[in-house]
């Protein structure tokens, strides 16, 4: 590590402030230049030597120019420099353990690692002494050889994979600033270094992890696809480093000019994480850069022409690096079972050795007494007999050697390799495969395929795991009022007529009526597939009910006017936009009213029956992707948007017009779901030119556009309203300005591209009603968000302040923009609506509103008034029991004093290097205060396909399935009933106590008045009645089913939230929780916070010995699914955190099924008779030499030849295992599937019996 | 390019597979089968084996033929008496001639031939022809290697040095009933395994800087007269080299001469005297020596083992057929089993 002069020692807190000799002399920009060197390096000096915890680089140009317009004095500070770049690591990888010179030493070393090849290694150690050798030494090494052999052709295969693959990498190559020639040139990877400036130009791979220093786009934001490292598809901005040019056209970027000294955190593995510093040679504020300026190694560039950026991190220290850790080791239980075998095996085998050995001393003792026993007893060399008590004791080594067999160390190689099959047996299961992803099942952890066989706890996350994670709007609630969207539930509900299966206790009970019929059968909504639809299908459609609703305006007006009586005739182009692929969205918007429609007909002719199954035809065929991003607006609320005159000038004080305070929520509560997200604006995958431009000149999209027009034409022709005509009517005085260029159909072709589903969702509502995000730009370090309003009344933009991003203990994000159109600073904020409620002022806000209507109607009341928050979350609680999502919607206005007081607070904590983390909470919740309720949305997240018959399978087979889900209680509930992990009957148990003490009660009670019930002594041990429960499928009617849900009986399920689940894993509590667990069915945990998850797989882990599954898709589950015997991981939508900590990558839920009950059952059982049969061979040899130990004198001899002794493992007897442990199957499997309850062997161990033992049943049965 | 995997039925398991679900009724029919056809096969191999003839005589405590009152058995204990000759004489007479070859055994008991360090005690290589040292000689021959002075024992090693060295005469009437001591070690070992040292066609010459070992009374290239069948490829020596697997075991050591008219069927009913030079001390370690004649026959010789296990078998099989039928009868009649319903 370089050594700094320590000149100036005493200025410890450099990076959190600039130091006072830095500001005094901010005019001689050299010589600042130079201090800041100067303390950066004794800075780097302490860190290094204290924690180590930064990197500082500059431009890789200035060592090698002498124009460096740094004087002569800092060239030794660049010399210190100099040194702190040798230390980091080039860009070359290399990830071959071996070279050609180190392999044969280091995998010869690798391999005496393990315990098996050291015993032979000491087998054949012993044959060398001559007293004790039992077979030829040199022989003796032919099996060690062997397997050394085999282990190291694999070594070598797989490492010469890896060599390939590296050189691929380090010879891509990429572009790189050389200052001798000024000019970018192209170079190979693995040649690039920290502090390089690299070129990255569009749709190409990153090279190294980048500080993202210019990018072509005006902006300075460019777009990146990160698939390669977290599996996400959708595009994410990365932002140029602000003001870092600020004495320069930002637009031209020179690498030459680049002086400034970067300082960041030294690598780590954190993908979402990187804090750092520019410290500019002129040595003004140190400019904090973070994630949002960084491109990681790995990524490519979309949407941008080309990028500039130094790298920072190279290649081993990049972070894509960094977090390849490779495959996870796990040991399964068969494994660790076998492993007790094993030492069973060393047991009896030292019981036989000493027999042999004490069984020599005594003959040999007896043979002393007889003379000329030397006939066949050949004395040692110095023609002496041995002494019987030497000779016992060599005789036991020698029978050690002899009956080195028992120990069945082949068997380990054995079982990697079946393992290895059965992986890859799994990973080529067409069944496991998901086409719509491409996604087959991934097996990251290689050698606990058998464990899948044995599970008896699966503990699932909701979101995403149950759930598709596909978030739709379904409805809102705006000051208190309740806009059911009932035309978009129509939409969005199935067309299959699904039993209503939701307890009556819970539908009953709603507070508002008009929760629609679809709410309840929507849970079951079965994802349609994707298909193309003709035409004339539409046409048809069209026709049949223009003469069905002769002298209505068309269908779609009619459907709208019959379904919502208040409804005016309004154009569906407005009501609802679509994504330019969508081109048969009229299809879904005429079927949104089916019912409507079908009940006009009702009774009519049969035409009109076919039609409507035409209809559910193609509604059958509409790709999910439009269920998402389609809303079709509430007629009353986008009736009530658009009433709202002048939005755009509302405010701005010239026309002195207020809006009521109802009208000003609702424009507030769009923009927010419009404004308040990190979403990317995005058209296609073109690179060059700023968003809007770029549409202008995309002819394809023009095209596509134009086909637009010909559908639009036709509908006019069926009594369609041209929206041009109703543009004219609503709004006369728009005016629009530079933005409104974009067309129509431009604003339509918007897609979003966010990282959280439910993100997206909200804003495609937001879309639909008009209030379009149609503009994101940051120039000059300023961002700024432009959203289009209804009624072609033009643009507002707003300038954003500050971001607060989300993240999962505040459970919310913020924006704080400058209204433009009161210039008032605000936040807009979303998140869970626990996280806002208690955040809401409690003084009455919002003077700014004058009440311009005089209504009764709450929700002209000021937004905080008790009534709208009590009425909204009555709504929230109403939504949540239909399974919706809920997000409350909030803003508060802030005062100029307020901002900027503020605002200098916030700015320490974003340059602090260490805490960084806290001291940005900490901000967050000073601002996110006094908050005023806007409305809340509800999003409807529905369920995967086939998950009741998988839980129901899991079930059947013995699995105990436990929900452990972040949601509320009255979401996770009803999700409970629609995927049948709770029945009708079920007497649900809900825990919710506020203390410890209350909670310790209800268990008592609840125990108690079950044991009461099952008539279970209450002092019997439970563990063996989990352990030993007994589903015998062969008589049924001779066993109980204490876990197994008898239709006839009640079972029990347990809901538990948050709050109480912390107070059950307390240490006291645990016991009774566990007890009372174990008499339910299910339980459901809600509001569990991640930390919570793994807890409690832990503790029932632990607690009752079992095995567990853990399955969930977010980073939320990561914590369970590490805890879990077994992690899957669903390669969903929340990217691949859940799948890169797991054990199992699967595409979705319902595969589980085929994974436990088929492969699962297969590979245990495949694996347990393998090793069942590799004792038996080996015992049955072993048995064999030692018999003959009694007829040849205990003298350690054997009858078999030397070769076939030591190949008999190896060559005779190696391959029918590996063979039975690949292929056997003991059932097929369509019985597997069809009988879950066979899976039970598994988890009772029992498969090794089981055949002996159903032999034993069907021919005792009569006796039993 | 998808990912999709290949639809191969390897790789969808779909390869057919069988595994019977054992019930009473799927298990009984294997049983009785099999003790059907284990049966016979039992009494085949039994009827065989009982129609071989077979002669044996435990001739330990012989005594001997100059001296009658003297047991052979004693001089051979007596260890100044070592270079005497003891002769034995044994009558034999059998009622049923022995047709077809008729071969002669010699058998010991509570020899332990497969004692392990007995075992190895032997140099492949001197077997095999090559010529050793002092420094080549095997190890593993020690102490029965070399002599102090270096010369190697030809062979050496604790087999060879305890050659069973009895010899048996046998006589009808006058006449020397001729038995071969050729063909009676295996082809292989005999081809393969043992070989004379150069130079082979003058044995005394090859071996003349070796020594014969310690127990011996002859050469190793004097073991017979016939060049062919002395030194490393005596046929004796090369049967008592693979040694037995138990401490009880018989070794071939003639087969009867069938070129003459008068043995061409084997041997006629009579009486014959065996004549015994007894030389091989037993009884020092509780051992017995027996003298077999045996005739063979396409299984072998008198084995009656094979068959009383076949027969043991097949009955065992029946017993349990027959009971898995009746609990199968049995129960069907009683109750109406859902399996797996």
């Amino acid at each position: 590590m370089a050594e700094a002069p320590s000149t100036n020692g005493n200025n410890p807190d450099y990076l959190s402030t600039p130091t006072n000799e830095a500001n005094v002399n901010r005019t001689s920009s050299v010589l600042t230049a130079t201090r800041s060197i100067q303390n950066f390096l004794q800075f780097k000096k302490r860190r290094i030597r204290s924690e180590g915890k930064v990197r500082t680089l500059v431009n890789q140009r200035l060592f090698y120019d002498n124009e460096c317009q740094i004087c002569d004095e800092t060239d030794r500070q660049l010399q210190q420099i100099r040194k702190l770049h040798k230390t980091y690591a080039k860009n070359k990888i290399q990830t071959t353990k071996y070279t050609v010179l180190s392999f044969l030493p280091k995998n010869l070393f690798e391999q005496f690692h393990r315990f098996a090849n050291c015993y032979f290694v000491l087998i054949i150690l012993l044959n060398f002494i001559p007293e004790i050798g039992a077979i030829q030494p040199f022989l003796s090494m032919t099996p060690v050889i062997a397997i050394l052999l085999v282990q190291a052709i694999k070594d070598l295969f797989e490492d010469y994979g890896r060599y390939k693959s590296d050189r691929e990498v380090n010879f891509s190559e990429a572009e790189v600033y050389r200052s001798f020639d000024d000019k970018y040139h192209k170079l190979k990877w693995a040649d690039i270094q920290v502090g390089d400036i690299v070129r990255v130009v569009c749709n190409s791979v990153i090279p190294a992890d980048l500080l993202l220093l210019h990018s072509s786009d005006a902006d300075g934001i460019c777009f990146i696809e990160t698939s390669n490292i977290d599996g996400e598809s959708n595009l994410k901005q990365r932002m140029v480093v602000k003001r870092h040019w600020e004495h320069s056209n930002p637009n031209e970027f020179h690498p030459r000019d680049f002086k400034s000294i970067v300082e960041c955190q030294t690598p780590n593995n954190e993908i979402y994480k990187f804090h750092g510093n520019i410290i500019p040679p002129n040595n003004s504020d140190k400019i904090p850069v973070n994630n949002a300026n960084l491109l990681l190694r790995g990524c490519v560039i979309r949407n941008t022409d080309y990028v500039e950026g130094i790298v920072v991190y190279a290649g081993h220290e990049t972070k894509a690096m960094l977090n390849n850790n490779g495959p996870r080791y796990k040991r399964s239980k068969l494994e660790r079972r076998m492993n007790t075998d094993v030492i069973y095996c060393v047991v009896l085998l030292i019981i036989m050795c000493l027999i042999g050995a004490i069984g020599n001393g005594v003959w040999a003792d007896i043979q002393d007494n007889i003379p000329q026993t030397q006939l066949f007893i050949p004395p040692e060399e110095n023609g002496n007999a041995l002494n019987p008590a030497l000779s016992g004791f060599y005789m036991f080594w020698t029978m050690v050697i002899l009956l080195q067999v028992l120990i069945p160390i082949s068997l380990y190689v054995s079982v990697e390799l079946v393992k290895w099959a059965q992986v890859y047996m799994i990973n080529n299961d067409l069944d496991l495969y998901h086409e719509e992803t491409d996604t087959p099942m991934r097996c990251r952890a290689l050698n606990i395929p058998e464990d899948l066989g044995q599970i008896q706890f699966v503990f699932s996350d909701k979101t995403g795991t149950l759930t598709e994670n596909q978030m739709v709007f379904r409805r809102c609630t705006v000051g208190g009022v309740d806009y059911p969207h009932a035309a978009n539930a129509a939409r969005i509900e199935n067309v299959e007529p699904t039993p209503d299966f939701i307890h009556p206790d819970h539908t009953k009970h709603h507070p508002e009526n008009d929760l629609s019929r679809g709410d309840k059968s929507r849970l079951s909504y079965r994802r349609p597939h994707s298909g193309s639809i003709r035409p004339h299908h539409r046409r048809n459609l069209s026709t049949v009910s223009k003469g069905l609703e002769d002298g209505v305006d068309g269908v779609d007006g009619a459907i709208l006017s019959r379904s919502v009586p208040n409804s005016p005739s309004m154009n569906r182009k407005n009501m609802s936009t679509k994504r330019p692929a969508a081109h048969h969205r009229r299809n879904i918007s005429s079927v949104s009213a089916k019912e409507v429609l079908n009940s006009i007909a009702h009774g009519s002719s049969e035409i009109i029956a076919q039609e409507a199954q035409e209809q559910n035809e193609l509604y059958d065929q509409l790709p999910d992707e439009d269920l998402e991003t389609d809303v079709t607006p509430d007629p009353v609320l986008f009736e009530q948007l658009t009433s709202i005159p002048n939005m755009a000038k509302y405010g701005s004080g010239d026309t002195g017009y207020k809006l009521s305070v109802k009208k000003g929520r609702i424009m507030d509560f769009f923009i927010n779901l419009a404004i308040c997200n990190t979403v990317v604006i995005s058209n296609d995958s073109e690179p060059s030119e700023p968003p809007p431009t770029k549409v202008a000149n995309n002819s394809e999209r023009y095209k596509m556009s134009g086909d637009r027009q010909n559908h639009l034409e036709q509908q006019t022709v069926s009594g369609k309203v041209h929206f041009q005509e109703v543009n004219s009517n609503n709004s006369a005085s728009a005016s629009p300005d530079g933005h409104a260029k974009l067309t129509n159909e431009d604003l339509s072709n918007i897609r979003y591209e966010a990282e959280s589903p439910d993100e997206a969702a909200l804003v495609y509502a937001a879309h639909a009603y008009g209030c379009i995000l149609s503009h994101r730009s940051s120039s000059g370090g300023m961002e700024t968000v432009t959203i289009t309003l209804p009624n072609q009344e033009g643009t507002l933009t707003f300038d954003v302040l500050c971001k607060l991003p989300f993240d999962s203990t505040r459970k919310r994000m913020s924006v704080i923009v400058r209204d433009p159109r009161t210039n008032q600073v605000t936040l807009y904020c979303k998140g869970a609506d626990s996280a806002i409620l208690s955040l809401l002022s409690s003084n009455q806000p919002n003077v700014g509103f004058n009440v311009e209507e005089n209504d009764d109607d709450i929700s002209n009341k000021t937004s905080n008034c008790f009534e709208v928050t009590d009425a909204t979350r009555k709504f929230l609680v109403a939504y949540a029991k239909t399974g919706l999502r809920t997000l409350c919607i909030a803003k508060r206005s802030l005062s100029e004093n307020e901002y900027m007081e503020w605002l200098t607070q916030h700015k320490e904590a974003e340059q602090a290097l260490d805490g960084r983390d806290e001291l940005l909470m900490n901000s967050f919740y000073r601002i996110e205060q006094d908050l005023e309720l806007l409305g809340a949305t509800g999003i409807e997240d529905r369920l995967q396909d086939g998950v009741p018959e998988t839980i129901e399978s899991l079930r059947q087979a013995g699995i105990q399935v436990w929900v452990v889900t972040g949601d509320k209680q009255e979401t996770a509930i009803n999700i409970g009933y629609s995927c049948r992990l709770i029945h009708q009957k079920d007497e649900v148990i809900t825990l919710n106590s506020e203390s410890k003490e209350a909670l310790s009660e209800l268990l008592d009670i609840h125990i108690k008045a079950q044991e009461e019930k099952r008539n279970i002594p209450p002092d019997e041990d439970q563990r063996n009645s989990i352990l030993n429960f007994n589903i015998s499928f062969i008589l049924p009617n001779s066993t109980t089913y204490p876990f197994i849900d008898d239709k006839d009986n009640d079972a029990l399920v347990l809901v538990i939230d948050g709050k109480t689940l912390g107070f059950a894993l307390q240490k006291d509590l645990q016991k009774k929780f566990v007890k009372l667990a174990r008499l339910c069915r299910s339980v459901l945990c809600c509001r569990a916070t991640p930390l919570q998850k793994g807890e409690v797989v832990k503790l029932i882990r632990d607690e009752l010995n079992v095995m567990t599954l853990a399955i969930g898709d977010g980073a939320n589950d990561v914590s369970m699914i590490q805890v879990a015997d077994v992690g899957i991981g669903l390669s969903g939508q929340e990217g691949m955190q859940a799948v890169m900590s797991s054990d199992y990558a699967l595409a979705q839920f319902r595969f589980l099924r085929k994974l436990l009950l088929v492969h699962g059952h297969w590979n245990y059982a495949r694996l347990a008779s393998m090793v069942l049969y590799f004792f038996y061979k080996n015992a049955a040899f072993v048995f064999l030499i030692f018999w003959f130990q009694f007829f040849c004198g205990y003298s350690g001899g054997n009858m078999i030849e030397q070769f076939y002794l030591l190949l008999f493992n190896l060559i005779f007897t190696s391959v029918p295992p590996l063979i039975n442990g690949v292929l056997d199957k003991d059932v097929s499997q369509e019985t597997l599937l069809k009988k879950p309850y066979l899976y039970s062997q598994g988890i009772k161990d029992e498969v090794r019996t089981h055949n002996f033992k159903v032999f034993m049943e069907t021919s005792f049965q009569r006796w039993r | 390019m998808s990912r999709k995997p290949e639809n191969t039925a390897f790789k969808q398991q779909r390869i057919p597979a069988w595994h019977p679900l054992l019930t009473a009724k799927s298990v009984f029919p294997t049983f009785l089968v099999v003790s059907v056809a284990f049966i016979p096969i039992g009494v085949v191999l039994l009827v065989n084996s009982q129609n071989i003839i077979e002669i044996m005589h435990d001739y330990t405590d012989c005594t001997s033929v100059e001296d009658n009152s003297v047991l052979c058995s004693s001089v051979r204990l007596n260890q100044s008496r070592m270079e005497e000759t003891c002769t034995c004489q044994i009558n034999v007479s059998f009622d049923t001639s022995m047709s077809g070859d008729v071969f002669m055994y010699y058998g010991l008991t509570n020899f332990f031939q497969n004692h392990r360090r007995y075992v190895k005690s032997r140099d492949d290589n001197q077997l095999i022809g090559q010529h050793v040292t002092q420094s080549t000689v095997s190890s593993e021959c020690l102490p029965f290697a070399y002599l102090p002075n270096g010369t190697v024992f030809a062979p050496c090693g604790a087999i060879a040095n305890s050659l069973f060295n009895d010899s048996f005469t046998m006589i009808r009437d006058t006449t020397v009933v001729p038995f071969l001591q050729t063909g009676i070690a295996w082809p292989t070992d005999y081809s393969q395994k043992f070989n004379n040292p150069s130079p082979v066609n003058d044995l005394s010459q090859a071996f003349s800087s070796y020594i014969r070992p310690l127990f011996w009374q002859r050469n190793v290239e004097d073991l017979d007269t016939v060049t062919s069948n002395s030194g490393y490829q005596n046929e004796g020596l090369i049967v008592w080299m693979r040694a037995a697997a138990f401490s009880h075991f018989r070794k071939p050591y003639g087969r009867l001469d069938r070129s003459s008219s008068e043995f061409e069927n084997g041997l006629s009913v009579g009486n014959y005297i065996i004549n015994v030079s007894y030389n091989y001390p037993v009884t020092a370690f509780g051992g017995h020596k027996r003298f077999i004649l045996s005739t063979t026959n396409w299984m072998g010789g008198k084995n009656n083992f094979l068959g009383i296990a076949y027969i043991t078998f097949g009955c065992v099989c029946m017993c349990i057929g027959v009971l898995l039928c009746c609990l199968h009868y049995h129960a069907r009649k009683r109750h109406v089993v859902h399996v797996d319903k």
